[in-house]
């Protein structure tokens, strides 16, 4: 069946298309939850967080605007780091669809300015560079788990990393400096 | 908190804003792109510039680095990786032991085409159970099983030879459209949000290549320069005395004493009661060290070791011819025919095909004799077929037979196509810094009627440089080849008539 009929079966109210997309979908889910939430128990309560807010907003999805892969990423993405926060009770949580914009105008308005300028630094990285920063910044994944899957030692990615943070550090400066 | 955790936190925090990663982070789709690289290379080769040995390596090695990733997936899987390193593994050793002068025959294709089998069954199972762990209802992996039915039906085919391109051609049809479904298999299976974890690696994918492609090469290269020799039983020459009636009575024929010190005394015994011996001497002189001669005149006879170069008009309409004349011996043939009268009148004949040189090769060589029995209106051919290599190494006289001497039908690569005869060949190699090389091969033969022309023919061959696939002196010598050999045909030639006039 087709993502977006099958997500259209889900915001009419069909659990079966529901389980079908879980059985689909769930292990890109739970790849993207494990580096996040170590911990089991925290990832079975995201997950099932994750599948309560897909079953909610189904109707949402617009298949115009991307693929049913890259919303359910950004959607367990997000859902993961809100809920590691939540365990830390250390900032506010994310919207779960959007970018974090907790803080005052000025604060919101200056992370704009520096996310604007990552996404350009980022479009100027090589293939190989922006691969891991995915992995590192957007994944969070650890450095075994990156290690293993682009197959180099842990000792080559840290070396990788130390000099993808160097050359971020240079292109970006200014604020991400700070 | 450190700098470069505040520096992380925060980019971990912008990278929300970011759009979906456009990168594909599965370790899936890689590790299949690499098993399905792997799979086309070991498969279909191609048989120029070394292809058919270098594509299938590194494909061999590509399945091992997919596998790697992938071998923690299932049980099945699992597998695959170990029989990825067993195949990368052999076909390593295949490829070393086709430097050397060793007769694996089909042994390591065999053993390769086992290991092949066994890992596409376990491929197809293992894609099965990634089948069954990505959500499927019915779990299967029908690409995979084609590939096991293909690949079993495609080993009895090789086995009976089966060439030619209309029976080829679909074959690689179907197996291309294999591996397109296997592609589509794989990418459904990632596009559907299947994920693996990955396994860790000691070593980087980088280093595992190269290093299996240089372990490989290094092999290969120690094989072909250093391996390339015959194994030989050298022992220092302790011969029994010759007969001394028999010898006193060779050389007073005229029998060359330097040939006949090197025979044993079972090979002299031989040639008891000789009435005739016949001799022939051939030298071979170094192509590259000479001394040029002028003269005023053209020679129609010259000597062995003078060759016409070219020929200079002079002012006055004459001409003055320059000649090479060669100095340096690189080898010499002393060919002797030993006459055993009988008392039916079909005489019993004993050939020896003698060469002596001072720089041996340093890979193998051979002498290939077209006997005189070729011709199978005169001659019968007999019984004897003998010889050994001499030489002197370490200050020491030093005597081995021959790494193979036999008597078969040859099979000749000519101009005017491919041809056997039936011919004596002698292989052997020498030891390192040996000097005062000695190689001789004797045969014998019986008259059939009254022979009036004697005919023998020493080939020698010599490899002079390291071959891949090995290829020693005498395959060297039938073919086309021009490189790495180096190639020397003599004869004895005798009308005996005017033989016996001049002896």
């Amino acid at each position: 069946m087709e993502d977006a009929s099958l997500m259209k079966q889900i915001a009419g109210g069909d659990e079966a298309a529901l389980q079908a997309l879980l059985r689909r979908y769930g292990p890109l889910i739970r790849y993207i939850l494990r580096p996040i939430l170590p911990d089991q128990r925290d990832r079975e309560e995201c997950y099932a967080d994750i599948s309560l807010k897909i079953w909610q907003t189904a109707g949402n999805f617009d298949e115009t605007k991307g693929t049913l892969k890259a919303w359910l990423t950004v959607l367990s993405r997000n859902s993961a780091l809100n809920h590691a926060r939540r365990r830390t009770e250390a900032d506010a949580p994310l919207e779960e669809n959007m970018p974090h914009e907790a803080g005052s105008a000025e604060e919101v308005l200056l992370r704009r300015e520096r996310q604007a300028k990552l996404k350009a630094v980022i479009a100027a990285l090589s293939p190989e560079e922006r691969n891991l920063f995915y992995r590192k910044y957007y994944y969070c994944q650890p450095t075994a788990q990156m290690a293993a899957e682009l197959c180099l030692t842990e000792r080559a990615v840290e070396g990788r990393l130390y000099r993808l943070r160097q050359r971020l550090r240079a292109m970006l400066g200014g604020d991400f400096c700070e | 908190m450190s700098d470069d955790l505040r520096f992380d936190q925060m980019l971990t925090e912008d990278a929300a804003a970011l759009p979906p990663p456009g990168v594909e982070v599965n370790p899936w789709r890689e590790a299949m792109c690499l098993v399905l690289w792997g799979l086309g290379l070991t498969t279909l080769t191609l048989n120029f510039l070394y292809l058919d040995i270098i594509l299938p390596a590194v494909g061999a090695i590509l399945m091992v680095l997919g596998f790697r990733t992938l071998r923690r997936e299932n049980r099945a899987l699992q597998w695959c990786y170990r029989l990825s390193i067993a195949t990368a593994a052999v076909r390593s050793i295949a490829y070393t032991l086709n430097a050397l002068p060793w007769e694996t025959g089909y042994a390591p294709a065999y053993v390769v085409m086992l290991l092949t089998l066994a890992l596409y069954i376990c491929l197809w199972r293992g894609m099965v159970g990634v089948s069954r762990a990505a959500g499927s209802e019915k779990p299967a992996a029908p690409a995979a099983g084609a590939l096991v039915i293909f690949y079993a039906v495609l080993i009895p085919l090789a086995y009976i030879g089966l060439e030619g391109w209309l029976a080829v051609l679909p074959l690689v049809i179907i197996y291309i459209v294999i591996l397109r479904n296997l592609v589509k298999l794989s990418r459904s299976l990632a596009d559907t949000g299947y994920v693996v974890t990955a396994a860790p690696v000691r070593l980087p994918s980088r280093a595992v290549l190269w290093g299996y492609l240089g372990v490989t090469l290094a092999a290969i290269l120690l094989a072909m320069f250093l391996g390339q020799r015959y194994p030989m039983d050298w022992q220092p020459r302790a011969d029994v005395p010759q007969d001394a009636a028999i010898r006193a009575e060779l050389l007073e024929l005229g029998f060359p004493r330097d040939v006949l010190d090197d025979l044993t005394a079972d090979e002299v015994a031989q040639m008891a009661g000789a009435a005739n011996v016949y001799t022939e001497t051939d030298v071979r002189y170094d192509q590259e060290t000479y001394c040029e001669e002028i003269r005023d005149e053209w020679y129609d006879t010259i000597p062995a070791n003078w060759e016409y170069d070219h020929a200079d008009r002079q002012a006055d309409g004459s001409y003055r011819y320059a000649y090479r004349i060669y100095e340096q011996k690189v080898c010499t043939m002393t060919h002797a025919a030993v006459q055993i009268p009988a008392e039916d009148g079909m005489d019993h004949w004993l050939f020896v095909h003698h060469l002596q040189y001072h720089t041996p090769q340093r890979y193998t060589e051979s002498m290939e004799l077209y006997p005189v029995w070729q011709d199978t209106d005169f001659w019968s051919r007999g019984e004897l077929c003998s010889g050994r290599v001499l030489c002197r190494r370490q200050g020491q006289e030093s005597a081995a037979a021959f790494f193979s001497l036999q008597t078969g039908r040859m099979t000749t690569n000519s101009f005017f196509g491919a041809y056997q005869q039936d011919t004596v060949t002698a292989q052997w190699s020498l030891p390192c810094r040996s000097t005062d090389v000695r190689v001789y091969v004797m045969y014998d033969a019986y008259e059939k009627q009254q022979v009036t022309f004697l005919n023998s023919w020493a080939n020698y061959a010599g490899q002079t440089g390291p071959t891949y696939p090995f290829a020693d002196a005498l395959t060297l010598s039938h073919s086309w080849q021009t490189g790495n050999i180096c190639r020397w045909q003599t004869a004895l030639q005798k009308e005996l008539s005017e033989a016996e006039e001049t002896e």
